[in-house]
């Protein structure tokens, strides 16, 4: 590629001068108290430092910066600036330094860029020349953001693999350092404080970038000094905005719930309603039973005309009664219209409640929606050619397409296990398997603790399963040796039977060399 | 006799492009002089030297006997030791070596000679140029002197001379025979095998066996167990693990292998890849172990095992129903093929072999009996009835084992209620094993219940030690089977060795046993006749008696622990003493390769596997190349004729080969074939993803490759980039191409403009085949012209054959479409108007769209009343208009006609049914093409009666002679035969195609294997 190309590429494509030396200033906290602990000697080393900004930023500050690059069109920008650069492969320039000779080692967008076994090679050489308390800091894009990782990644041609962060913290911790940070920068600041979440945020609004900052193990009167930077959280991971949409949706969801119990107690009251207006039913009866009564008192009157004439005013009072038992008869009647009213209301309301309903449930649909066009989205990239022939460590793209087709109150649980799902895919693929199992094999600390990961998660048998039942579990398969990248490349171009033979030789000549 | 003649020599003696004239004379003489089986081994290292010779030999002895062996370059010691290995591996009764005496020649090395398993000559060219040392001559017999007749070309002269050398040398020649005993120490076994508690028959059968087998052996036992419960076992041997075995297998002398068919085997599949030794096959049928390792080990396991075991058909009953597959395939060729010789318990299971997978592993299948221990005998039956609790004075018929269906229960319950009232008054029936919890069971024990008198007891499950007490106190057992897949019954034999008499039906391995053995009732046989067997026998004591003591003196005399152990073991030694073991070969190489860098291992490993082929079932493959549909099926008119014939070879092989699809690949850098396992898959179901291996292939001298698929980029790359079909053919491949047409080549006019230049490089790689079958004769000798033109066939090579075979046309394996318009139906009725031409294919200039359109233009302007329907795409949408010579210009014309849609009708994307209305209501088709590869469309015409205007052009005439009207420049042209034609029809005078003949792919996929066959 040009020497200019790249640099034509990171002008579109990184933004301005001043905008980058500002976004840099995040980094400022962890390492200004290294200028207080080594004032006489802060020297830092920037591999691959493009266009030189973060040269500039630490130059002002105070630092003994020099920065390194493969691209001459970059180093141009550097050398225009006065900036102490030189033309050289990071690896190589990192070898030639003294042990703990450095505060910071930084690279920014450089680690997607290299093969991973040349990572580890080169995080080990920083570790060696790192200062006790000194930094590495390496920024990359961050392919938890959807977008990142399964497209604009790929924009670059120069990208080898994306780097997931749990990839790149371990290998510090891996290679000694005693304490790392991932910082996740670029994201849409207004994405932390708003209380709303779509599912385009949660697939595209992940911070686009990360930096893992780690530290080389001090003293804790020197380390303490960075406690407060390494404390802070920064960015926006996929877990906490699937969380917070997980959220939304389950309030929106209970609130849902909410109108629709709420509706159960208008229901409630509309029976008591009735029952009530049952009850005036039984009034009716007695109004007649009353009737009946007073039919009885009638004839006695008239037995007390002929017989009693002294029991004239007992006479009124029954009149009186009777009067006073209408009144109430009427005042009943209107009761019941009243009731009747309360009746056809209470239902009209039940009506739009329903409707609300409905409406609500047309919003859910509309989110549905979108979630299978996200989906078909999603397996059209994954039916194009170029994205198949891009890196297995892609891993848990799959679990998000996994995560779209399941329930929402799923998605938490899900989210977790991306590692999960990505060891089960590989694992599911035999060859892939083996390949990277070998690879893992040769760094027995990374294979025992994805293989611990793995046995805890019931991805593989563990070794302790009793033979008698299970023959297979106890099968080990064809012991691979130490291979070379070529002859494993060698492998996948041979039959079967080639491959046994090779292997056969291989494990004479390893036993003849062993005596 | 197998001669087998090093041609090392005369390699290094021709000069490029040229042969040995003398040592090629000298094979052809004995080839033609001799009827002795000749084989000849040619370097691979000097790989332009092999087609001169294998021209110069071709039709004179197979190619397939023209082997090469490889080895990686400048790495002397290496190649030799591959060569004598090599020469070894031909089986050789006699290996010559012609002119060996060039300076480059390799040395035979003095510790090995060919392993001393065959007289070796030399033919020294120049005596007195002595390169031959001192060392080597005390071994390799000098016949020069036979070849004093060469100046006079006496030839067959010199072919008797040598064959009479030859016999006597071998006559008198005696094998090193390498002692292993030598020292006196037995030789080292290690013995692989389930052992108890494990819960099979084979742990109990090796616990029997071992004590005997240590006698000859020093034993390693390898199990996949944790504990072994066996007191002799513990005591005396050595119990090791996988593990163990893996590491120390170069320092064992043996091994043998106990496979059954359960998941106690399946640790051995890949450790018998790894260390392959002699197997003993308990069970023919494997399918439950393969379905159980797939299940909880591999997931292709099984299906891998079924395709290469079983092929197309164990493949399509996996995919109808697993169930069935695991019962009805056997699923264990790759066990038969790793092991160094097998061993089966009955004649029948060897036979079940042979029967499914021919006779290509005949030397290597052995039978020793069943192993069986004979106990003293306690003369105590009544005690011992008395603990079970039986009538001291009943007739006590016992049934041994598991019951089931293939047991054959219910007839053994049917005659029992037919006996005699007498007899079913004495005797009691015992069932000694459970019964199972199915309807089976369910129907057994109803019929029980429902007998008259209470004879009949289901004992359940017993223990060994109850089983044996049973089989002491019995008076008579009976023994029944159907369904037999190969296993013995071990239940007969341990009535026969309790002295106990048996009946049982000839079934299986059973019919091996004859009437001294037990009373032998036909396979199918009739209950009355079982009827009669038992009440003979009950009737009979001594008879009873004289069969209980003949069946036990024949299990104490064949099936002893030690008699078997004795034929386990000479069976072992002889196999040892002659197969060929790589492993050997190996640890030879390994010897030289130690002190290198290993970074070489991979070509080794390549060199090793081609050089020492193994064999497979059919003996030998058919791989037809997919490599364009299997990566894009796009429905073209090439890949359904490519699906069509596939399915018929593979639901047809030809007898003695596999038909494997493959793609090629350049994975690795290294162009290769990989099998199609995906694609194979679809073609049987869409939905399943069965992930069948698609490793790369080995292809194997006498194995055939048919490039089906126009795969035109891959093969030309791989040609070119990877030698790779010169490099098989070198191999003894015969490689084979389908050829549809070259007409980009000759009629570069109607085809885009780089069309030409990459069908030519095409036909380039096609030409330097061995075979280029057109579909048509026409295709066939427009190809053969054009070799001769290009000047192709030349000397020094074996020469392209070109042959033709037709396509079929009976079914189109694609689904047709469905659905007629409102508006379809408008044109249809507007059609029924007047006479209606018809054309069907692609708007492109080849199809002669244009010339037909100005001819109807013309006719329409003199007063013609007839309709021109065009059904097709516009063609080459895909390239710029620049590139799309005529059809933006014939596409305008038919647009902006103005007959359009009154007489002209163009009509683009319907479906198979409509096309079909037109076919009906159409008068005439018209087949304008200036040329085609074949003629499908007449066909399909000839299909619906519709009749036929035709350019005159071979190809058409060859599909359809009499049966179409002819048009063409010379005779006839457009403007004209039309009205004639019309004439004609008014007459109807015009030529009917209804005695038009075509095949169906069938009869195509015979003609086109027929072809690869014959050559």
């Amino acid at each position: 590629m040009s020497d200019n190309f790249y640099r034509a590429f990171e002008d579109i494509h990184r933004g301005s001068r001043e905008l980058i030396i500002g976004r840099l200033r995040v980094y400022l906290e962890y390492i200004q108290p290294l200028l207080e602990i080594y004032p006489d000697s802060s020297n830092i080393i920037d591999l691959g430092c493009g266009r030189g900004e973060w040269l500039e930023l630490l130059s002002n500050e105070g630092f003994e910066v020099k920065g390194v690059d493969l691209d001459k069109g970059m180093l141009q920008a550097c050398e225009e600036l006065q900036l102490p650069v030189e033309q050289a492969d990071a690896l190589e320039l990192l070898r030639q330094l003294d042990d703990e000779s450095q505060v910071v080692v930084s690279g920014f967008h450089i680690v997607e860029h290299v093969p991973f076994d040349y990572l580890i090679d080169m995080v080990t050489e920083v570790y060696r020349v790192l200062k006790s308390g000194g930094l590495v800091i390496f920024e990359t894009p961050n392919a938890e953001n959807l977008a990142v990782g399964t497209n604009s990644f790929y924009l670059d041609p120069t990208h080898k693999q994306p780097i997931p962060h749990q990839l790149l913290s371990f290998l510090t911790e891996y290679v000694g350092f005693q304490r790392n940070k991932v910082l996740r920068l670029q994201e849409n600041p207004q994405l932390a404080e708003s209380h709303e979440c779509t599912l385009e945020q949660v697939l595209f609004g992940v911070s686009p970038d990360y930096a893992v900052v780690a530290q080389k193990p001090a003293d804790s009167a020197v380390t303490e000094k960075f406690d407060e930077a390494f404390a802070r959280e920064r960015g926006v991971g996929l877990a906490q905005l699937s969380r917070k949409y997980d959220k939304i949706w389950q309030e929106r969801i209970s609130a849902l719930t909410k109108i629709v119990e709420s509706e159960g107690g208008f229901r409630n009251e509309i029976t008591q309603e009735t029952s009530q207006l049952e009850g005036k039913g039984s009034f009716h009866q007695q109004l007649i039973s009353v009737t009946g009564e007073l039919a009885n008192v009638k004839a006695s009157l008239e037995v007390a005309k002929v017989h009693e004439q002294y029991r004239l005013d007992e006479i009124k009072e029954l009149k009186n009664a009777l009067h006073e038992s209408t009144s109430l008869l009427d005042s009943l009647k209107e009761a019941k219209l009243t009731a009747e009213q309360t009746l056809a209301q209470t239902q009209a309301e039940l009506k739009e409640t329903t409707s609300k309903l409905s409406e609500t449930n047309e919003v859910a649909h509309h989110w549905w929606q979108q979630a299978t066009h996200q989906n078909e989205y999603i397996q059209a990239l994954h039916r194009s050619t170029s994205w198949r022939l891009t890196s297995p460590l892609r891993g848990f793209k799959r679990g998000i397409i996994w995560l779209l087709k399941l329930p929402l109150k799923l998605l938490k649980t899900l989210i977790k296990p991306f590692v999960y799902l990505g060891l089960k895919w590989v694992l599911n693929k035999p060859g892939l398997r083996d390949r990277l199992s070998a690879k893992a094999k040769k760094y027995p600390r990374l294979h025992q603790h994805l293989r611990q990961f793995a046995s805890n998660q019931g991805l593989v048998a563990t070794a302790a399963v009793s033979g008698d039942e299970h023959p297979m579990a106890r099968h080990k398969g064809p012991h691979k040796q130490n291979l070379t990248p070529e002859q494993e490349k060698a492998m996948l171009a041979m039959t079967p039977r080639e491959q046994r033979i090779f292997m056969q030789l291989n494990r004479a000549i390893e036993r003849k060399r062993q005596g | 006799m197998r001669i087998v003649i090093d041609m090392q020599g005369a390699q290094l003696a021709a000069d490029d492009g040229t042969v040995d004239e003398t040592s090629i004379a000298f094979v052809k003489a004995l080839a033609e002089h001799s009827n002795h089986e000749i084989f000849l081994a040619l370097s691979g290292l000097y790989p332009v030297t092999v087609e001169p010779i294998r021209a110069a030999l071709d039709g004179v002895i197979p190619q397939e006997n023209i082997r090469l062996w490889y080895a990686p370059e400048n790495n002397a010691q290496v190649a030799a030791i591959i060569r004598e290995a090599f020469l070894l591996h031909l089986q050789p009764d006699i290996v010559h070596f012609a002119n060996f005496n060039h300076p480059e020649c390799l040395p035979l090395t003095a510790d090995n000679r060919i392993g001393g398993k065959a007289p070796l000559t030399v033919q020294l060219m120049h005596r007195e140029g002595s390169e031959i040392s001192e060392d080597e001559r005390a071994y390799l017999y000098d016949i020069s002197e036979t070849f004093a007749d060469e100046a006079e070309q006496d030839w067959p002269g010199i072919a008797h001379k040598t064959i009479a050398v030859w016999t006597e040398l071998q006559d008198n020649f005696k094998p090193v025979v390498q002692l292993n005993n030598a020292s006196g120490s037995k030789p080292r076994l290690a013995y692989v095998s389930p052992l108890p508690p494990q819960r099979t028959g084979i742990a109990d059968y090796s616990a029997e066996l071992l004590p005997a087998l240590a006698e000859f052996y020093d034993i390693e036992l390898i199990v996949n167990q944790q504990t072994v419960e066996d007191e002799w076992i513990n005591n005396n041997l050595n119990i090791r693990d996988v593990a163990w075995f893996r590491e120390n297998a170069h320092q064992l002398d043996r091994v043998v292998y106990h496979f059954g068919n359960s998941y106690f085997h399946a640790h051995m599949l890949e450790l018998l890849r790894e260390i392959p030794g002699v197997v003993v096959l308990h069970d023919f049928f494997i399918g439950h172990l393969m379905a159980w390792a797939q299940e909880n080990y591999k997931n292709n396991t099984w299906i891998n095992a079924l395709k290469e075991s079983n092929g197309w058909q164990g493949l399509k009953a996996y995919a109808e129903s697993p169930e069935r597959a695991v019962f009805d395939y056997p699923a264990n060729l790759e066990v038969l093929r790793n092991a160094y010789s097998v061993i089966f318990h009955s004649q029948y299971a060897k036979n079940l072999a042979i029967e499914w997978y021919g006779n290509v592993y005949d030397q290597k299948l052995h039978v020793v009996p069943l192993a069986r221990k004979t106990l003293e005998l306690r003369n105590n039956k009544l005690a011992i009835r008395k603990k079970l609790g039986l009538k001291p004075s009943s007739f006590v018929v016992c049934a041994y084992g598991f019951m089931g269906e293939t047991k054959l229960n219910h007839l053994l319950l049917d005659a029992w209620s037919k006996c005699s009232e007498e007899f079913q008054r004495e005797a009691e029936l015992f069932f000694v094993g459970d019964c199972p919890n199915n309807l089976y069971g369910q129907r057994l024990q109803e019929k029980i219940s429902k007998m008259k008198s209470s004879t009949v007891t289901i004992t359940g499950y017993t223990t060994a030690e109850k089983y044996k007490l049973y089989l002491e106190c019995a008076d008579l057992a009976v023994q029944l089977r159907t369904k037999s897949r190969g296993e013995t019954s071990a239940a007969v034999l341990d009535c026969m060795s309790y002295a106990l008499p048996v009946i049982i039906n000839a079934n299986g391995s059973m019919s091996e046993f004859d009437n001294n053995d037990a009373l032998v009732l036909d396979d199918e046989f009739e209950v009355n006749e079982l009827v009669t067997a038992i009440e003979d026998l009950w009737r009979n004591p001594e008879k009873r008696q004289g069969l209980g003591n003949t069946a036990r003196r024949n299990i104490q005399e064949n099936h002893s622990p030690s008699v078997c152990a004795g034929l386990y073991a000479s069976i072992i030694e002889e196999t040892y003493a002659s197969v060929f073991r790589e492993v050997e070969v190996v640890e030879r190489l390994v010897e030289k390769l130690v002190e290198e860098a290993p970074r070489g291992l991979p070509e080794v490993a390549d060199c090793f596997s081609k050089t020492f082929q193994k064999k497979t079932v059919h003996n030998k493959k058919i791989f037809v190349d997919v490599s364009a549909i299997c990566t894009n099926d796009l429905g073209t008119g090439i890949q359904r004729v490519v699906r069509a014939i596939l399915l018929e070879m593979l639901e047809n092989p030809p007898n003695g080969y596999a038909i494997e699809p493959v793609f090629l690949s350049n994975t690795a850098g290294k162009w290769h074939f990989r099998s199609a396992g995906d694609f194979l898959t679809k073609i049987i179901n869409q939905d399943v993803n069965w992930q069948i291996d698609d490793n790369a292939v080995d292809i194997s001298a006498g194995d055939i490759l048919l490039c089906l698929d126009f795969s035109g980029g891959y093969l030309t790359e791989a040609d070119r980039y990877g030698d790779l079909f010169t490099r098989l053919r070198n191999h003894g491949v015969y490689v084979a191409a389908v050829i549809y047409d070259i007409l980009p080549i000759r009629l570069p006019e109607v085809f885009p403009p780089e069309s030409k230049e990459h069908h030519e490089k095409w036909a380039d790689v096609i030409a330097k085949f061995d075979g280029a079958i057109a579909i048509s004769k026409a295709v066939a000798d427009d190809f053969s012209q054009w070799l001769k033109e290009t000047n192709k066939n030349y000397q020094g090579r074996r020469v392209c054959k070109v042959d033709w075979f037709h396509l079929g046309a009976d079914i189109d394996s694609s689904v047709p479409t469905k659905g007629i318009s409102e508006q379809d139906h408008e044109i249809l009725e507007q059609l029924n108007l007047g006479l209606t031409f018809l054309m069907v294919g692609t708007i492109e200039p080849r199809k002669g769209y244009s010339e037909v359109l100005e001819t109807f233009t013309h006719l329409w302007e003199n007063g013609l009343n007839a309709n021109l329907v065009i059904v097709g795409r516009e063609g080459w949408t895909h390239l710029p208009d620049e590139k799309r010579r005529t059809i933006p210009e014939t596409v305008k014309s038919i647009r902006e006609h103005k007959e359009l849609n009154k007489k002209l009708f163009w009509l683009d994307g319907i479906s198979d049914e409509f096309l079909g209305k037109l076919y009906k209501s159409a008068n005439a088709l018209i087949a304008a093409s200036y040329d085609e590869g074949f003629g499908l469309p007449l066909i399909e015409a000839a299909q619906h009666g519709l009749p036929i205007i035709a350019r005159d052009i071979a190809v058409f005439r060859e599909v359809a002679s009499d049966n179409a009207f002819y048009f063409s420049e010379s005779t006839n042209v457009l403007a004209h035969a039309i009205p004639e034609w019309m004439d004609l029809y008014r007459q109807g005078r015009h030529p009917r195609n209804t005695e038009m003949t075509w095949i169906s792919w069938k009869v195509s996929a015979e003609q086109l294997i027929k072809s690869l066959l014959e050559r």
